[in-house]
């Protein structure tokens, strides 16, 4: 059975899908090479959008690992049976 | 790619059907299959205090889809064709037609699939149709 961190199984917040709220301005520290790569598909001006949109999907990722721990951690892990099921459902 | 949605009975899951959920969004999240409810879901299942499972259910979506005035449009014209009044049905068969290819994860299948028979969608409960434009899964 997986093993779980307590903070795993809090519940994650929640809150920037169903109302984003105020922006702010950060730093960060980024390759430049991946900075450049970007600035040339998005231009300057589309630069936080990019981020914004990137950091959203590394979040509801993370969500997502929550979820299957525990899930995993409840009941067990999740049988190939049943990736075979859901590999079913979602093809097409 | 299938769009996966997720209806109240996904957000209500038991263990059993916790999963289901489990198994087919860990799948999708490495497949790129993307994860929506509409919002109606939302206000039919959301209660503060709300419980832990359905804060982590509504963590695992990519988008909660506005009913906006030409979804809400869309939604009452199903309605007034197929005479029926479940706008939380109407809005999830909505989003899996619009989505199509789709799946969607209810707990109301005998109520879903006349609403996206209405929607000329070919639909299925059989999980191993790979041509079907939206399959139903009970949840």
């Amino acid at each position: 059975m997986a093993k779980v961190k307590r903070d795993q199984m809090k519940p994650p917040d929640v809150s920037f899908l169903l109302d984003p709220g105020p922006t702010t301005t950060i730093s960060a520290t980024v390759p430049k090479t991946i900075l450049e790569q970007v600035r040339e598909s998005v231009g300057s001006r589309g630069l936080s959008a990019f981020v914004t949109k990137a950091l959203r999907r590394e979040l509801i990722r993370i969500n997502r690992e929550r979820y299957v721990a525990m899930v995993e951690a409840e009941s067990g892990p999740l049988s190939e049976e049943e990736l075979a099921r859901a590999r079913r459902i979602l093809s097409e | 790619m299938r769009t996966l949605v997720l209806d109240s009975g996904a957000f209500i899951a038991s263990e059993k059907n916790r999963r289901l959920v489990a198994t087919l969004v860990d799948l999708a999240a490495r497949r790129g299959n993307v994860v929506v409810a509409p919002a109606s879901v939302i206000a039919e299942t959301w209660r503060e205090p709300t419980s832990y499972a359905l804060t982590f259910t509504l963590g695992l979506l990519d988008e909660v889809e506005p009913l906006d005035l030409p979804r809400a449009k869309a939604v009452g014209r199903l309605l007034g064709y197929t005479n029926t009044r479940q706008i939380v049905d109407a809005s999830v068969a909505e989003a899996a037609s619009r989505h199509r290819p789709s799946v969607v994860l209810t707990s109301d299948a005998n109520d879903i699939m006349p609403l996206l028979q209405a929607l000329n969608c070919r639909v299925t409960q059989d999980e191993s149709d790979a041509r079907a434009d939206v399959v139903v899964v009970s949840v």
